[in-house]
C-alpha cells in the first residue's frame, strides 16, 4: 500500500508520497509562520514530518521536490532541510535530502522575478552545487541557458544529461516494477523557459504519478501552480502524442489553491468556465476520484464570490460539477478536513483495491493523540 | 439522489413519517444528522403489530477502496431498521438490488435485501455499549472492511457466504474431501435443538448395512459436476434457481438430484410419515480454471420444508401409494426436465459446520501439527493419568497407548474421569473409550494394555520401546527406576502430585537419554534438601491416608479433585511444551492454598557419572563433585569432611549420592586428619528424611585429603570404613566413603552383609 498525504498548510502546498517500499517523496514544504502556534489552524509541518521520520527511524527523505520557488511552497524549508552547499545549513537535526527535484527555472537566476523569496535563492545555490558536483539532484527541462550556465562553471551539459529530465519522459530511478510507481513529467516545457522573462508558475513541475499495487493502477495528477493556458498546452501535446492515458487521474491535486486561473481566464459569476483543453483534462477523472484543493476553507457566501485571492468558490463549483459528471467521490480542501479550527492531513491510501481515505479516528481515540485546548483562567483583561 | 422508491432499490414497508419515536431509531437519526458521511433519505415506521422504525440513509464511506473487487460502492443506500421491542436486534439492509453477495451477511429470503451482519456479539451484549454513533460507525467499518476483503483477499474470491441460517449442519470432513465410496452413506440425525425455528443437524458417514438412523430418508446428497472458481452468488431460494445457477456455471443439478432421490426411494419406498423436513446436500468440485484439476470441494446444503418423498412426487419421480412413495415407472426416454412444481419448491440455505477432527482440535487448541504427531505411552491412568489423557487427547496431542492393570473402584470415581457405571472395568479401557468417543468414530488411534508395567516382560518392553515418549504417571518409585535402567526405551518423563496434593512435579529425560530419569530424581531430592521450597514440598506423606479396603495396598489419600485439575492442567501443558525441547528438565509447581498462587521452581540438572564398586553402582553428578571440591578448597590446608546422604536401591544395586553435608561444628580438623563431629547432625539427617518422604538418609562419610595427597585411602580411612560397614550392617546396608583430593575423588564401599572386600 502506498500513501499520499496532503498537509493543511493554508494557501500553500506540502504533500508526500510514501511508497510501500518505505521511500518518501516530499512535494513542496511550507511551515506557515504561525504553524508552531497550537491555536493556529495550519499544521506544524516541521514537527509532524520529524515525527513521521522518527517512526521510520530515518533522518532523510528520498526526494524533496520544489515544484516552483514561490514562498507558499518553500517557506521554512531551508531551516528544516540540510543543505550541502554551505555549513550554516548543516546541523545535527536537519533532515537530509537524497535527491532534490527542481524545475530548470529555479537553477537559473535569469528567470527570477524581483519578488523572489530569499529561500528560493538559497535553494538555487543548493541545486547548482549538486548539479555542478553531479549528485543528488534532478533538473526538469533543459533550456539553452542551462547549458550556458553549466559551461560557465566548466561543466559540460553532456556530463550532467543523466540528471536532467524533459517533459514527456518518465523520471529515472523509479519504476512500476521496482517501486510500484512511475513519474510522467508533463511540465515544464523548454519553451516556457526560453521565452525570456517568463512566469515561474508556468514552469512549475507537473507530474502524472502512476502508482500500482497488486496490478491495480492509480493515477495521481500532481500539479504545481499553473494557469489554464499551460495546462491546456499540456493536454494538447499529450493528446497529440497519443498519450491520453497520461492525463487520467484518480486523484487531482488542483493548482494554485483553487484559483480560477487554473481553469480559465474569467472567474465567472457562479462558476468558472474552463478552457476546452482543461475541461478535457477534468473529464479524465475516473470513477471514485478525489480532487484535493490545498487551500484555506472555501466559503459559499457573498464575500467568497467577490474575493480576489484564491481559493475561488467559482472554481470549486466547476470542479465539483465535473467530479459529479465522472462519478467522482469528493472535492476536498486541506484546511477543511475533519475540522476547520484544527484540520488534519488528508491521507489517501493507494491499495490493490483502489484508493480510500485512512480510517477516520475520532472520539476518545483521537483525544489520546491530540492536545486538548488549554485549560486555565478566563481571559479577563478588564480585571488586570 | 434518486428517491427511495427508485427501481434500483428495494421497496420498503411501513409508512413514510417525519419523526421516529423509538429510542434506538431516534439516537441513530441524531447521529446521522451530525455525521457528514450519512445523509438521511427518509424515515419510515410501521405502527402495526410489527412495530418497526426505519432510517433510510445514504452512507458515503471514504474508507471503501475505489476499485474494490467485492463491489461495495462509495455511496450505499441502507435501511437501518429498529424494532420498538428493544430486545430485538436492529437490522441493517443494503437496499441496492445488485448489492453484492459478501461475507458477513445474514441469509435473507428472496425479495428481501442483503442483511448486514454488523455485530459478532449477541445483541444483548452489544446493547450495553450501543449508541447511535457507534451503530453508524459500525456500518462504516463493515462496509470498508468487507470492501477491502480484510478476511478474503481480492484474488481469493469468497466461494461461499457465511450465513446465519436457522439450521446448521455438521458435516464429516470425509464427505467433503473424498466423497462416499463403496457402501458408505451419509446419514442425518436431528439433535434435541431442532424445532421449527431451526437447530443443529448432525450427519455421519456410516456403512449402508448399519441399522438405519431415524432420518436417513430425509437426506439427499450428491456430488455435482465441477464449476470454475469465480463469482459468488446468493444461495438460491428455489430448486429452480439452484438448478439454473449450476447450469450457468457449467454444472448440473438435475441428474444428480434425480439419482439421489431414486437411490433413497428404492427398493422399499419412502415412508410418507416423516414428511416435514428434508435436506439437499451438494458437494461441488471447484476448479481454478476450466479443464484444470479440482482445487477443493465446496459443500452447500439446503433445507426443504417437505419430505423427500413429496419432493420426489413434485419432481414426478415418485408416486404415493399406501403411505409410502415409490419410484414411478419411467415413460419414454426424453431428456428429463424439472417440472414447474419442482422448480418452485422453496429451499433454504443452511450453514455447514465442519465436523471435529484431530487436526481441527489441534487448530482450536493451538497445538502445532508436527509437534503432535508422535507415539506415546502412559503408565498409570489413575486420577492424574486420566486427567492428562483427557487434555492431551482432546487437543489431539500424540497417539497414546495406555498401560495400567488397575480396575475402577468406587473410591476412584471422585477424582477420576471414570463414571459410576464403569466400576469394575479396567481403567485403561474406560479412559481409551472416553477419549475415542470425544472424536468421530475411528478418528483417534488409542491403545489400551490392561496389564502391569512390568519391564521384565519382553512384550511390554517391546511395546514401550516402539514409542517416542513414555510418561510415568504411576506415582510409584519403582516404575521410573525400572524405566531408567532400560536402554531400549525412548525418552521418559515422570509426573506426580506430592502427597499433600499442593505441589506437582515433572521430571523429563533429554532426547538422547544422557540423563536418565533416576538421575534426575536424585538431583530433585538434592533441591528438596537444599532449597527453601523443599521444606513442605513432600509434607504429608502417609500421614492423612486411610484404608479403603482390607489390605494395606488399598491405601488412598485425601486429595481434592480440584487439585488434580489444577495440577493436571499444569503438568499436561508443561510436559507438552517441555517435550518440544531436547533438554532434560525437572520442574516443581507449588500451590498456595490460601491465595491460590502457583509458584514455579526449576531444578538445575547436572551431568551424572556412575562408578562401579563391587556389585554396586554409585550414581553421582557434577553438582556433588563441585560441592565437595569447594568444601575441600575452603578448608585448605586442613582436612574436612562430613556425612554423605542418599539412598541405596537394593534391587538395582544402585547407590544414589544425593548430597555431602559439611563438617559439624564439633569436628576435629587438622592438616593431616579429620574426625567428624556430631553437633546438629542427627537433627539434620532427621530433617533430610522428613523433607524427602524418608527416601534420603545416611549413606556414609566423605573427607578431603590435603594438597599433594592422592585420593587413595589411608590406614585410618580403612579403619573408619570397616567401622561404618559394621554399624550399617545392622540396617542391612553397605557403607560408602568418598575421598576428595586435589586431582581426583575416590569412592569406597564395604558391604558386611555380603562381605566381598573393599571396593573403590
Amino acid at each position: 500500500m502506498h500513501k499520499l498525504t496532503f498537509y493543511p498548510v493554508g494557501n500553500g502546498d506540502s504533500s508526500q508520497i510514501h511508497l510501500a517500499n518505505g521511500k518518501r517523496l516530499l512535494f513542496d514544504f511550507r511551515q506557515h509562520s504561525q504553524a508552531s502556534d497550537s491555536e493556529h489552524p495550519t499544521i506544524d509541518l516541521d514537527r509532524r514530518l520529524r515525527e513521521e521520520l522518527a517512526a521510520d527511524k530515518r533522518s532523510d527523505v528520498d526526494v524533496f521536490a520544489i515544484t516552483h520557488g514561490d514562498k507558499d511552497h518553500i517557506e521554512g524549508s531551508t531551516e528544516f532541510f540540510e543543505l550541502d552547499h554551505a555549513a550554516k545549513y548543516q546541523g545535527k537535526d536537519r533532515i537530509k535530502v537524497k535527491e532534490l527535484w527542481v524545475p530548470a527555472a529555479l537553477v537559473l537566476d535569469s528567470f527570477a522575478k524581483d519578488s523572489e523569496p530569499h529561500e528560493a535563492k538559497i535553494w538555487r545555490q543548493e541545486a547548482r552545487h549538486r548539479l555542478i558536483e553531479g549528485y543528488g539532484v534532478r533538473v526538469f527541462s533543459k533550456p539553452a541557458k542551462l547549458k550556458a550556465f553549466l559551461e560557465s562553471k566548466g561543466v559540460s551539459l553532456e556530463s550532467r544529461e543523466h540528471l536532467i529530465t524533459d517533459a514527456g519522459e518518465l523520471v529515472p530511478g523509479f519504476s512500476l516494477a521496482t517501486d510500484g510507481v512511475e513519474f510522467f513529467c508533463h511540465s515544464p516545457f523548454i519553451k516556457h523557459c526560453d521565452e525570456g522573462e517568463i512566469q515561474r508558475n508556468a514552469s512549475a513541475l507537473i507530474f502524472q504519478v502512476r502508482l500500482s499495487v497488486d496490478g491495480t493502477v492509480t493515477n495521481y495528477f500532481a500539479v504545481g501552480d499553473s494557469e489554464s493556458d499551460v495546462l491546456g498546452e499540456i493536454v494538447e501535446i499529450t493528446e497529440a502524442k497519443g498519450n491520453d492515458d497520461r492525463l487520467d487521474w484518480d486523484i487531482y491535486n488542483i493548482p494554485h489553491h483553487c484559483s480560477y486561473l487554473a481553469l480559465g481566464p474569467d472567474k465567472g459569476k457562479n462558476s468558472t468556465q474552463p478552457t476546452d483543453p482543461v475541461d478535457r483534462l477534468l473529464e479524465h477523472g475516473q470513477r471514485d476520484a478525489y480532487v484535493i484543493s490545498s487551500s484555506w476553507p472555501i466559503k459559499n457566501d457573498k464575500l467568497a464570490y467577490e474575493q480576489t485571492q484564491p481559493p475561488h468558490v467559482q472554481a470549486k463549483n466547476t470542479y465539483v460539477r465535473r467530479l459529479e459528471d465522472v462519478d467522482g467521490r469528493e472535492f476536498m480542501v486541506t484546511m477543511e478536513h475533519k475540522s476547520e479550527t484544527k484540520p488534519q492531513p488528508i491521507e489517501i491510501q493507494v491499495t490493490g483495491s483502489g484508493v480510500k481515505l485512512s480510517a477516520a479516528i475520532g472520539g476518545a481515540a483521537i483525544l489520546v493523540h491530540e492536545r486538548p485546548p488549554r485549560a486555565g483562567v478566563p481571559y479577563a483583561p478588564c480585571f488586570r | 439522489m434518486p428517491p427511495a422508491s427508485d427501481s434500483a432499490y428495494y421497496e420498503l414497508g411501513g409508512e413514510r413519517c417525519d419523526e421516529l419515536t423509538g429510542r434506538l431509531a431516534a439516537a441513530v437519526v441524531q447521529a446521522c444528522e451530525s455525521d457528514p458521511r450519512f445523509t438521511i433519505v427518509e424515515l419510515r415506521a410501521a405502527r402495526d403489530d410489527k412495530s418497526f422504525e426505519i432510517v433510510v440513509v445514504d452512507c458515503k464511506c471514504h474508507e471503501v477502496p475505489s476499485k474494490n473487487a467485492v463491489g461495495i460502492q462509495f455511496i450505499e443506500r441502507l435501511a437501518l431498521m429498529f424494532c420498538l421491542d428493544e430486545s430485538r436486534a436492529p437490522e441493517t439492509f443494503a437496499l441496492r438490488k445488485d448489492f453484492p453477495a459478501t461475507e458477513h451477511q445474514n441469509a435473507t429470503l428472496e425479495g428481501v435485501p442483503a442483511s448486514l451482519c454488523l455485530y459478532f456479539e449477541p445483541w444483548a451484549t452489544v446493547a450495553r455499549t450501543w449508541t447511535g454513533a457507534s451503530h453508524i460507525q459500525r456500518i462504516v467499518v463493515w462496509l470498508s472492511e468487507v470492501a477491502a476483503g480484510t478476511l478474503h483477499r481480492a484474488d481469493q474470491p469468497v466461494e461461499q457466504l457465511y450465513f446465519n441460517s436457522r439450521y446448521e449442519l455438521v458435516l464429516p470432513a470425509e464427505f467433503r474431501e473424498t466423497g462416499l465410496t463403496g457402501d458408505r452413506v451419509l446419514r442425518l440425525f436431528k439433535t434435541a435443538s431442532v424445532d421449527n425455528d431451526g437447530g443443529l443437524l448432525v450427519s455421519r458417514v456410516v456403512s449402508a448395512d448399519e441399522a438405519g438412523g431415524d432420518d436417513t430418508a430425509s437426506c439427499a446428497y450428491m456430488t455435482v459436476g465441477p464449476v470454475v472458481s469465480g463469482v459468488v452468488e446468493r444461495p438460491a431460494t428455489t430448486l429452480g434457481r439452484l438448478a439454473a445457477q449450476l447450469r450457468d456455471r457449467g454444472s448440473d443439478l438435475v441428474i444428480p438430484l434425480v439419482d439421489a432421490i431414486n437411490t433413497v426411494a428404492e427398493p422399499s419406498g419412502l415412508s410418507a410419515k416423516r414428511n416435514n423436513l428434508s435436506l439437499l446436500i451438494l458437494r461441488i468440485p471447484i476448479l481454478r480454471e476450466a479443464g484444470g484439476a479440482v482445487e477443493h470441494y465446496q459443500v452447500q446444503a439446503f433445507v426443504v420444508e417437505q419430505g423427500l418423498g413429496a419432493l420426489g412426487e413434485a419432481m414426478e419421480l415418485l408416486l404415493l401409494s399406501e403411505g409410502a412413495y415409490y419410484r414411478a415407472p419411467v415413460i419414454g426416454q426424453s431428456p428429463y426436465e424439472l417440472p414447474d412444481d419442482a422448480l418452485a419448491v422453496s429451499i433454504e440455505p443452511l450453514t455447514v459446520v465442519e465436523d471435529l477432527s484431530q487436526e481441527k482440535a489441534r487448530k482450536l487448541t493451538g497445538v502445532a501439527d508436527d509437534a503432535a504427531d508422535f507415539a506415546g505411552a502412559i503408565l498409570g491412568v489413575g486420577s492424574l493419568g486420566s486427567q492428562l489423557l483427557n487434555l492431551w487427547g482432546r487437543e489431539g496431542w500424540g497417539r497414546w497407548t495406555l498401560v495400567d492393570h488397575d480396575i475402577i473402584k468406587p473410591h476412584n470415581i471422585p477424582r477420576h474421569t471414570a463414571l459410576y457405571d464403569s466400576i469394575g472395568e479396567y481403567k485403561v479401557k474406560h479412559v481409551a473409550e472416553l477419549l475415542a468417543s470425544s472424536f468421530p468414530k475411528d478418528e483417534l488411534e488409542i491403545g489400551a494394555m490392561p496389564t502391569q508395567a512390568n519391564l521384565s516382560d519382553p512384550g511390554m518392553l517391546q511395546a514401550l520401546g516402539s514409542r517416542d515418549l513414555v510418561v510415568d504417571a504411576s506415582t510409584t518409585l519403582h516404575i521410573p527406576r525400572d524405566l531408567a535402567s532400560e536402554d531400549s526405551l525412548p525418552r521418559v518423563a515422570s509426573v506426580f502430585l506430592t502427597p499433600s496434593g499442593q505441589d506437582c512435579v515433572v521430571l523429563l529425560e533429554d532426547t538422547t537419554r544422557e540423563l536418565r530419569i533416576d538421575q534426575i530424581e536424585m538431583q530433585y531430592y538434592r533441591s528438596i534438601i537444599r532449597e527453601v521450597w523443599g521444606g513442605a514440598h513432600l509434607k504429608g506423606h502417609l500421614s492423612k491416608s486411610f484404608w479403603v479396603g482390607a489390605g494395606c495396598r488399598e491405601v488412598t489419600t485425601v486429595l481434592s479433585p480440584e487439585m488434580i485439575a489444577i495440577h493436571g492442567g499444569q503438568i499436561a501443558r508443561r510436559l507438552r511444551l517441555l517435550s518440544q525441547e531436547p533438554y532434560a528438565a525437572a520442574h516443581v509447581w507449588r500451590h498456595d492454598d490460601r491465595s491460590g498462587d502457583v509458584s514455579a521452581e526449576e531444578v538445575l540438572l547436572r551431568p551424572c557419572t556412575t562408578t562401579t564398586c563391587g556389585d554396586w553402582i554409585i550414581v553421582w553428578d557434577e553438582g556433588l563433585r563441585d560441592h565437595v571440591a569447594r568444601l575441600r578448597q575452603e578448608n585448605l590446608p586442613i582436612e574436612t569432611g562430613g556425612v554423605l546422604v542418599g539412598y541405596a536401591d537394593q534391587q538395582s544395586r544402585k547407590a544414589y549420592i544425593v548430597d555431602a553435608l559439611p563438617a559439624p561444628a564439633d569436628s576435629f580438623q587438622s592438616p593431616t586428619s579429620f574426625e567428624r563431629g556430631t553437633y546438629g547432625l542427627a537433627a539434620d539427617i532427621q530433617e533430610i528424611g522428613d523433607r524427602t518422604a524418608g527416601i534420603v538418609g545416611y549413606l556414609g562419610e566423605w573427607h578431603s585429603h590435603p594438597k599433594g595427597s592422592s585420593s587413595d585411602p589411608s590406614g585410618d580411612d580403612l579403619i573408619q570404613l570397616t567401622f561404618l560397614a559394621d554399624q550399617l550392617c545392622v540396617d542391612g546396608q553397605p557403607a560408602f566413603m568418598l575421598i576428595a583430593a586435589e586431582e581426583s575423588m575416590s569412592f569406597l564401599m564395604m558391604d558386611q552383609i555380603n562381605p566381598s572386600g573393599m571396593y573403590e
